[in-house]
């Protein structure tokens, strides 16, 4: 689900872009702040919608740019908790299974919050769900699954500190690799309907 | 960075998908490049996702008006209009699990008229090979 966050913000207007009529030149610096990026208990912003106001420029000794107050209108992706959604099965193991939409890829679904007679198999490295005796319905990877939107947690990573640079790059890959992502979602498959899209058309 | 209001509209997909598509006109695209990278990859990723999505089968805002006033005669909350307009569901299972409580809510007649209205208005290009196999198995 899309929604519309007000914003207002501070931007630098570097010297190069004066001879750029305003609107744009805020819009592009706003796009390059915020697009793709995780607002901290708000969402993914996406794109700016509108502009709502622009205050005069200011100056600060030293700098050439100019700091423009501006209040503005962004285009956030924020699921609600109850949404429905439709993803692809990135992987299964013994705690859940992950799944990732196209731009997001931070959705899990716990073991817990599958159907009742889940079972994961190794062999296959696979979730299955048993409605009944006869029957086994499997997750597999790159299935298309729909879920809903139970919960939602956010991050506050910090900025990264100066040494960083000069430690071992190996280890900066593993963190990167294993550090706590700043938006991430766990939804469910509990219901009729969810599951993959396939069982039910 | 000040959020004055954090849920300040809804959108629905295919406006989103309306306005990215817009601002990527290929007129504009020397402009829309100063916009940076992510802007492009992340505008690129959500076309893409939505255009695999139900919204990419409305044709004109004419006809989400039309289902939009469909849907108004039900006793729907906003948000599960918005879910019906964002995944246009054509089956039972998925009315209901759109739905909270459908049973209680909504009779089967009115989730069939509702199927049907969405079928009519957002016809599936493969539905008469459906059609077709369905048949062929009843006979």
């Amino acid at each position: 689900m899309f929604i519309l966050t007000k914003l207002s913000d501070l931007i630098r207007l570097p010297p190069h872009t004066f001879n750029v009529p305003i609107h744009q030149a805020l819009t592009n610096e706003i796009h390059k702040k915020y697009s793709n990026k995780i607002i901290h208990n708000v969402g993914l912003a996406i794109s700016i919608w509108d502009i709502e106001d622009i205050k005069e420029g200011l100056l600060r000794p030293g700098d050439g740019g100019s700091h423009v107050e501006i209040t503005f209108r962004m285009i956030v992706w924020k699921p609600f908790i109850g949404e429905l959604l439709e993803g692809v099965v990135t992987d299964c193991n013994v705690e859940g299974i992950k799944v990732k939409l196209d731009f997001f890829d931070e959705i899990f679904i716990r073991k817990e919050m599958l159907f009742e007679n889940c079972e994961f198999k190794g062999v296959e490295r696979a979730w299955c769900w048993k409605p009944d005796d006869e029957n086994e319905l499997f997750i597999d990877l790159n299935e298309r699954i729909r879920f809903r939107v139970e919960e939602e947690a956010f991050y506050n990573i910090k900025p990264r500190t100066d040494n960083s640079t000069t430690r071992d790059p190996e280890e900066d890959e593993a963190q990167k690799t294993n550090r706590t992502p700043p938006y991430a979602i766990y939804a469910s498959c509990q219901a009729a309907g969810t599951g993959c899209v396939s069982w039910w058309d | 960075m000040k959020v004055l209001i954090e849920r300040d509209k809804f959108l629905s997909d295919y406006e989103v998908l309306e306005h990215l598509k817009a601002t990527q006109n290929p007129k504009d695209k020397k402009k829309s490049k100063h916009g940076g990278l992510e802007l492009e990859i992340v505008s690129k990723e959500i076309i893409s996702f939505l255009e695999d999505r139900a919204c990419s089968q409305i044709e004109s805002p004419d006809k989400f008006k039309q289902l939009m006033v469909f849907l108004n005669q039900y006793d729907l909350v906003k948000i599960e209009k918005l879910q019906i307009m964002n995944s246009l569901p054509r089956s039972m299972v998925h009315v209901h699990a759109v739905i909270e409580e459908c049973d209680q809510r909504l009779n089967e007649d009115s989730v069939n008229s509702l199927i049907d209205k969405i079928n009519e208005l957002f016809p599936l290009p493969e539905n008469d090979e459906e059609d077709q196999q369905q048949e062929q198995q009843s006979q």
